[in-house]
């Protein structure tokens, strides 16, 4: 029992001796747990640690820094690159539809000013010419395409790029003024690469309303494929192909010199190559009718 | 038949388009509607019972040529440049104005033209040759159609 009293004793004078010999700690924890939990005394004492520890920092380490963020970021680009690529392509797409279209609202504007009575003259077979251009390496997913139809070659020109002249020409059906078509198209296409001040961008396609004219370019003449009905990638992809064997095949090294035996000989190749069959196919279809 | 790529130019208003729809479809209007871009029409002469045919490239006036985009002149064989009679504004910088055009053209042949003609007297016309930077090679008008074939036709030539 005594032993118990004694200890109860004991243990009173212990926590009181504790007390005294604890007191300034106790004041100091109190001290800084109240700094701890108020964040404007905490930011006040740290800040100052940060801030040197910052200037030391921006004193020693840039150099190093930069070279190791540099490299990881040049990676990044590299790992990410189809990523951005066709981030921007959609964008790049309609800033260039736009541009289009403003370069021909301020043309049409400045000529507003300047009289009242305004003809379109940049036409095509009297249609009026609204169309919407497209350069190769754009992609062309999200360009909605209005008519649905199996795509029908109508007809193939191949023209001087510089000049616009009739190199050859070849059509489902006879056509006139062929030639001042191609004159037209080179025209237009000359007009659009100016306006874009273009590098190696060629004007890859040209829409009037329901019409569609797939260019091709070679470095002295191109081919233009006035088509109904919708071009898908691959159907695109086969038709260059189509006209680059063509190109290689049956056309005359030297395209400077157009002749009228030169310009019969490849508009019949052309005929040949691209609208014998068929006309064949559509007969034979119409006689089992 | 060989085909030859012509281009009309010149200030606006001086009557490209005029001169353009009088040789090839014999027409006129005092109407004007200015082009906008490029037409592109074509005719063919007979020269010597050679036939050759014209691809006349219209193009939209500007006053200053620079405006026009370079590429238009590409491959041309000629150019004709156009001035109006009755407007010195269209010929007071005629010398800078064919300089610059050899200069873009290459070796085009390229033939400086006075149009109008029917608005501006004899008087007129000594006063202009004797304050013009350079001669011209023909005076044209659009409405009465004088000069009009024979500035074609002696192009024409000029090719074979
Ligand atoms: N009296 C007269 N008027 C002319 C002649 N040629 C053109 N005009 C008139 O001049 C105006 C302008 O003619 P256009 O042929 O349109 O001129 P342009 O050079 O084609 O003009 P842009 O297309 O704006 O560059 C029209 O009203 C024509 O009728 C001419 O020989 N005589
Ligand atoms: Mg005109």
């Amino acid at each position: 029992m005594n032993k118990v009293q004694h200890s109860e004793k004991e243990e009173q004078l212990l926590k009181k001796l504790r007390e005294i010999i604890l007191r300034d700690d106790r004041a100091e924890l109190n001290h800084l747990q109240d700094l701890i939990n108020d964040p404007k005394q905490l930011s006040s004492k740290v800040s100052p640690i940060i801030d040197e520890h910052i200037d030391f920092l921006k004193q020693n380490f840039p150099i190093e820094f930069e070279k190791a963020v540099d490299k990881l970021v040049e990676k990044k680009i590299v790992e990410s690159q189809d990523q951005i690529v066709n981030l921007i392509y959609p964008k790049l797409d309609l800033m260039i539809k736009k541009y289009v279209t403003s370069m021909f609202q301020k043309l049409k504007d400045s000529i507003d000013e300047r009289l009242d009575n305004v003809k379109t003259t940049f036409s095509f077979n009297g249609i009026k010419a609204r169309f919407t251009s497209v350069f190769t390496g754009v992609k062309q997913s999200d360009i909605i395409l209005t008519d649905i139809g199996a795509v029908v070659i109508e007809e193939i020109f191949i023209i001087q790029q510089d000049s616009g002249l009739l190199v050859a020409v070849a059509s489902k059906s006879k056509h006139i003024d062929q030639d001042v078509i191609a004159g037209m198209l080179t025209a237009i296409k000359s007009f659009v690469e100016d306006a874009f001040d273009k590098g190696s961008e060629d004007l890859e396609m040209i829409r009037y309303e329901n019409s569609k004219i797939f260019l091709l370019n070679f470095q002295s003449y191109y081919f233009a494929v006035s088509l109904t009905g919708s071009l898908s990638e691959i159907e695109k992809e086969k038709l260059s192909e189509e006209l680059i064997t063509f190109a290689k095949e049956d056309l005359p090294f030297n395209i400077n010199d157009i002749t009228e035996a030169s310009f019969k000989e490849a508009s019949e190749k052309l005929d040949l190559s691209f609208f014998t069959e068929a006309r064949a196919k559509e007969n034979q279809k119409i006689e089992s009718q | 038949m060989i085909s030859k790529k012509v281009i009309l130019t010149g200030s606006f208003g001086v009557g490209k388009t005029s001169l353009f729809n009088k040789f090839i479809h014999d027409k006129f209007s005092d109407k004007y509607l200015t082009t906008i871009g490029v037409k592109v029409n074509k005719k063919s002469v007979s020269v010597d019972g050679q036939d050759i045919s014209l691809l006349l490239w219209d193009i939209a006036g500007e006053v200053s040529q620079e405006k026009v985009p370079t590429s238009f002149y590409l491959g041309a064989s000629a150019i004709i440049f156009v001035f109006d009679l009755t407007r010195p504004s269209t010929f007071n910088q005629i010398a800078a104005n064919i300089t610059y055009l050899k200069g873009i053209s290459g070796n085009a042949i390229i033939k400086v033209v006075g149009n109008k003609r029917d608005l501006v007297d004899d008087e007129d016309i000594t006063r202009i040759k004797e304050t013009i930077e350079m001669p011209w090679d023909i005076l044209t008008s659009a409405k009465t159609g004088a000069n009009v074939e024979d500035l074609f036709h002696g192009l024409a030539k000029e090719f074979i």
